[in-house]
């Protein structure tokens, strides 16, 4: 069901000899994970495509993609009980991006700067919060558009005019170079690998949270 | 949010929604045997994204819950499903009106009685995976079948004493499991 591509696919291998893939062999279609027949369950294992399947299983259905991964296989026996579930994640991450320097970095107020504000209208100051490029240091500015005179903040300036300027012209605009954020999603997949067994009345697990680039971690 | 921001309040104690948020998955192609258990949190780097963003005392992010106890909204379902969707309103440009609302709030929420917060908690304890949201626990999809899961509501609570300007990055994320 995932869009993200499968770097890994899994194996059931039955006492008979024969094993059950998660990807027919003839066909390429998606085999059914429930229907693995556990009474023949030997062993388990997640395993890397080879490029000429990944290309045949890809023009099927499900996209996989290829990748220099270790092999992970377990044993199941007597009364053991597979684990085996892929966990996917869908995030939306918002990011900025430094417009002189033109590289992507996270905001935060460590690398921030304050803008003083009057609003007129309520009466109050307040604050606004800039961010500061942490790679370079470039933030947002304003910008005379009748003699460029550069002023950092709209503070320095009166109602938004140039002071080096005739008030009837020289307005300052602000020049976006730090603010602004974008977003985008990204999508990634963890694989579990486990058994389970019943000790003494007790429910005793085993799992491998195995990631994408074939990291490992016993859980 | 750039079209029509929130304005801050100026009453001390003042508190403003923003209009609220619906989120799902959709799945668009058949899962080869499940889909189950689909979660939600969001990146913090303080106490709540309410601090995170200087959204003024009591500001915060806030999501629609239907359980009675915080520790169940990681257990059980809190989303809810198309049937009950409720599109967002208020004032536009001024507030949007809050979740958990007896008035004017999501039906979905504000109708349950025991719902904690009266529907509405804050996001704060839903800061990783091992923390997460339960959208949908149990089967989200099972094969063949496709459509969206149930939806979450989110709503951005700004109040008096919040700093105007661009916000610290955030990370959303939906997770669930498949075979």
């Amino acid at each position: 069901m995932s869009d993200r591509p499968l770097v890994y696919q899994w194996i059931a291998h039955y006492n008979d000899g024969t094993s059950y893939p998660q990807f027919d062999t003839e066909s390429y279609e998606e085999n059914s994970f429930i229907k693995i027949d556990k009474d023949k369950l030997i062993k388990f294992g997640i395993y890397p495509f080879k490029k000429d399947f990944a290309y045949k299983v890809s023009k099927k259905q499900s996209v996989v993609s290829l990748g220099f991964l270790p092999i992970y296989e377990i044993n199941i026996e007597n009364e053991e009980r597979l684990i085996h579930y892929r966990q996917v994640f869908i995030s939306q991450e918002t990011f900025h991006i430094c417009q002189k320097c033109k590289k992507e970095f996270k905001f935060s107020y460590a690398h921030s700067f304050k803008i003083k504000l009057k609003d007129s209208k309520l009466g109050i100051k307040m604050d606004e919060v800039c961010p500061v490029c942490p790679h370079c240091g470039a933030k947002d500015y304003y910008k005379c558009n009748s003699c460029g005179k550069v002023l950092e903040t709209f503070n320095e300036s009166s109602f938004g005019m140039c002071p080096d300027c005739d008030r009837s012209k020289g307005y300052l605009e602000r020049k976006n170079i730090t603010s602004g954020s974008h977003s985008r999603e990204k999508r990634w997949i963890d694989y579990y690998l486990g058994k389970q067994s019943t000790i003494q009345g007790r429910n005793v697990k085993f799992i491998l949270k195995i990631k994408e680039n074939g990291d490992c971690e016993v859980l | 949010m750039t079209t029509n921001p929130i304005p801050i309040p100026t009453n001390d104690g003042g508190l403003s929604g923003s209009f609220w948020v619906t989120h799902c998955i959709n799945i668009t192609s058949t899962p080869s045997s499940y889909v189950k258990n689909l979660k939600w949190y969001i990146t913090m780097t303080s106490s709540n994204i309410g601090a995170d963003w200087n959204l003024g005392t009591n500001g915060d992010l806030m999501i629609g819950v239907s359980s009675a106890a915080a520790a169940d909204t990681k257990t059980w379902s809190q989303g809810f499903s198309s049937s009950s969707y409720n599109q967002a309103s208020g004032t536009t440009g001024t507030f949007g009106y809050f979740l958990s609302s007896a008035s004017n709030g999501h039906s979905y929420y504000r109708d349950i009685a025991s719902a904690l917060s009266g529907g509405a908690a804050s996001t704060k304890t839903y800061n990783s995976l091992a923390n997460a949201y339960m959208v949908q626990s149990g089967s989200v999809m099972d094969n063949p079948g496709t459509g969206r899961s149930n939806f979450i509501a989110t709503q951005v609570w700004v109040a008096s004493g919040a700093t105007q300007g661009d916000k610290p990055d955030k990370t959303a994320t939906f997770v669930y499991s498949e075979v």
